[in-house]
């Protein structure tokens, strides 16, 4: 694709995207997306899975332009709320450390600024890097057959459960319970009913978004009053403008961020909080100021919010172009997408052009909100502090029952999220993160329908995927991956049992030592 | 299959579990009691009542939970939402069953 039809796609985008309607869906989402990523306990994943329901009445691209400015609007509110009070959102944590740092110098105003300015930059870079590569990878996708899909989601399976909770076994466990909670209801080839146990609200399948409120929502809710944690508000001065020596420190920290976070957003498992650590990590290799990082540099701050910001809109790539979401927001914007009749994948651009460039376009002029709400209404939006979590919790469960029941109009799915908040809850005690069980519920019925068919069409054998060259090297990833992650394990297992046996030893020297 | 793979995975949770130190597990029942107990009692008001009264329960239970309890800001949350219930029903046009 050469730049000129770029070009003419992204000016085919903005026509759409600057509707009225558009505009005005794309606000929403970038306000709801800031307030969201300001206030502890309710991220995109929640809030995405509360309005869902709210999506059957609104237009596709309007709908889909919503929700996807709530995800990268909350990468800005997590900002915020990390520098100004250190507080730590999944994907804020490595702004809380140089953000925290300048706000305690007196320099929360530059911090806000650079973290405002370089989600702008990180933003736009990774919107240019969309509206080139995921048309070519689209094509890319026209290579994959059944065998393929069911490697991909595998390695997807894998990549997502080591990043999510550190250890492939419980990510993979709670994968593969997410897909069997997917095979719940009527068989896809056959129709025949599975695993309802008679239970006639159980025929149509469980809902995703009763899962989905239950594991992240409620479960989420009932965390932060256990921690019983008190935040007073912000209340220190802000002068945003910088200096120019000061700005001039924010660009090419930025650009870095920027062109890491693009690259790991678009890996599978990736996003932004991956992207914050690598982009942190590399201003400590390369900037001018390193020795600064650590304690409130404006690298620090600079380098990480757009890494964060360009990851969160690359990792739209996999999902439009091969119809694989790479996180859990990811697998609830595909259902948001099939919910408005919309299969993403390599189809998705020449069948719904206006809506592919529509979005792509749309995030940018996001972009350009999200600037506006950051820069001049920032102290606007630190006011929201002032909102006590006793008071908005019960609003919080409120949008959960309603969200549930709005959907089929039924109560009974409401005792479903009840349900799953309890496991949600105990997931959350056992440290299990929910994020790969909502990624196999979703991909679960994909999975098998595409490895029926490889079954159906390799006459029942497994040869194919290692025949198969894409599906090879997928697999030879997955296995050395999971060969590494068991002698890493024996490996630990063996210092750990070294450093036993020497702290075990040390009292007994001293034992036999006479005293003098 | 799945099953049989997950089996697996336990077999080797199980295994991993008399290799590597115990850690404390922090439950505490009361919230979740609570807030489980909030979702329920409104599915159960909602079927058999209506969805205000729906509401007003599941507030009460729900504001329970927090560590300063007051009756007179359970009432005004309480409201609120169901002023919010009567907006979403006659703004946005969701069918809820408020009386």
């Amino acid at each position: 694709m050469d730049h000129l039809e770029i070009i003419n796609n992204l000016l085919f985008g903005f026509e759409h995207a600057l509707s009225m309607h558009n505009l005005m869906f794309c606000a929403i989402g970038c306000v709801v997306g800031m307030l969201v990523g300001l206030l502890p306990g309710l991220g995109p994943l929640a809030t995405i899975s509360l309005l869902l329901p709210l999506t059957f009445s609104l237009p596709p691209t309007g709908a889909l332009i919503m929700l996807a400015g709530i995800y990268y609007g909350a990468q800005y509110g997590d900002n915020v709320s990390a520098i100004t009070m250190k507080i730590p959102h999944a994907s804020s944590i490595v702004a809380c450390i140089d953000g925290y740092q300048m706000t305690l110098k007196g320099k929360t105003g530059v911090a806000l600024f650079s973290a405002a300015v370089s989600s702008f930059i990180g933003g736009t870079v990774a919107i240019l890097v969309l509206a080139w590569l995921a048309p070519v990878l689209s094509n890319v996708a026209l290579l994959f057959g059944p065998v393929e899909y069911c490697a991909l989601v595998l390695f997807g399976f894998v990549c997502v459960s080591f990043v999510t909770t550190g250890s492939v076994l419980d990510g993979l466990a709670m994968c593969f319970v997410g897909v069997l909670l997917g095979q719940v209801g009527s068989d896809i080839e056959t129709g025949g009913q599975r695993f309802t146990m008679d239970i006639v609200s159980l025929s149509d399948g469980i809902q995703l978004v009763s899962i989905a409120l239950g594991c992240f929502g409620i479960a989420e809710i009932t965390k932060n009053l256990d921690n019983k944690e008190h935040r007073s508000p912000f209340s220190g001065a802000i002068k945003l403008i910088p200096t120019w020596p000061e700005f001039k420190r924010i660009i090419p920290s930025a650009l870095r961020g920027s062109i890491v976070g693009s690259a790991l957003g678009i890996m599978p498992g990736g996003g932004p909080v991956i992207a914050q650590f690598a982009a942190y990590a590399v201003d400590k290799k390369l900037s001018k100021f390193k020795h600064e990082i650590g304690q409130g540099a404006i690298e620090g701050v600079a380098g990480q919010a757009a890494a964060d910001e360009a990851a969160s809109r690359t990792s739209f790539i996999p999902l439009m172009s091969l119809g694989i979401p790479e996180n859990a927001v990811m697998a609830l914007m595909m259902a948001a997408f099939i919910i408005n009749g919309i299969q993403p994948g390599p189809q998705m651009i020449t069948k719904h052009p206006e809506l592919f460039w529509g979005l792509v376009a749309s995030m940018w002029i996001g972009n350009c909100f999200l600037l506006l709400l950051n820069l001049p209404l920032v102290r606007i939006w630190l006011s929201v502090f002032k909102i006590k979590y006793s008071s908005l919790f019960p609003a919080i469960l409120f949008f959960c029952c309603v969200g549930t029941y709005s959907i089929n109009n039924n109560i009974h799915d409401i005792y479903t999220t009840a349900t799953f908040g309890v496991f949600g809850y105990i997931f959350l005690r056992f440290k299990l993160d929910p994020a790969p069980l909502i990624l196999g519920f979703i991909l679960g019925p994909m999975l098998e329908e595409n490895f029926r068919r490889a079954m159906l069409i390799n006459r029942g054998s497994f040869a194919a995927f290692v025949t198969h060259p894409i599906s090879a090297v997928l697999v030879s990833m997955v296995a050395l991956f999971f060969a590494w992650q068991l002698i890493s394990f024996f490996l630990d297992q063996r210092k750990q049992r070294a450093e036993r046996a020497a702290a075990a030893a040390a009292p007994a020297r001293v034992a036999e030592t006479p005293a003098e | 299959m799945v099953a049989s793979g997950l089996l697996f995975l336990a077999v080797v949770m199980l295994a991993r579990s008399r290799l590597i130190e115990p850690a404390p597990l922090d439950f505490q029942f009361r919230n979740i009691a609570l807030i489980a107990g909030a979702l329920l009692s409104f599915a159960v008001v909602s079927e058999f009542v209506n969805m205000l009264a729906g509401i007003v329960v599941m507030a009460t239970i729900a504001c329970y939970a927090s560590d300063d309890f007051s009756i007179p800001r359970t009432a005004t949350i309480a409201a609120a939402l169901c002023v919010m219930a009567f907006a979403m029903k006659r703004l946005l046009g969701v069918q809820l069953p408020l009386y």
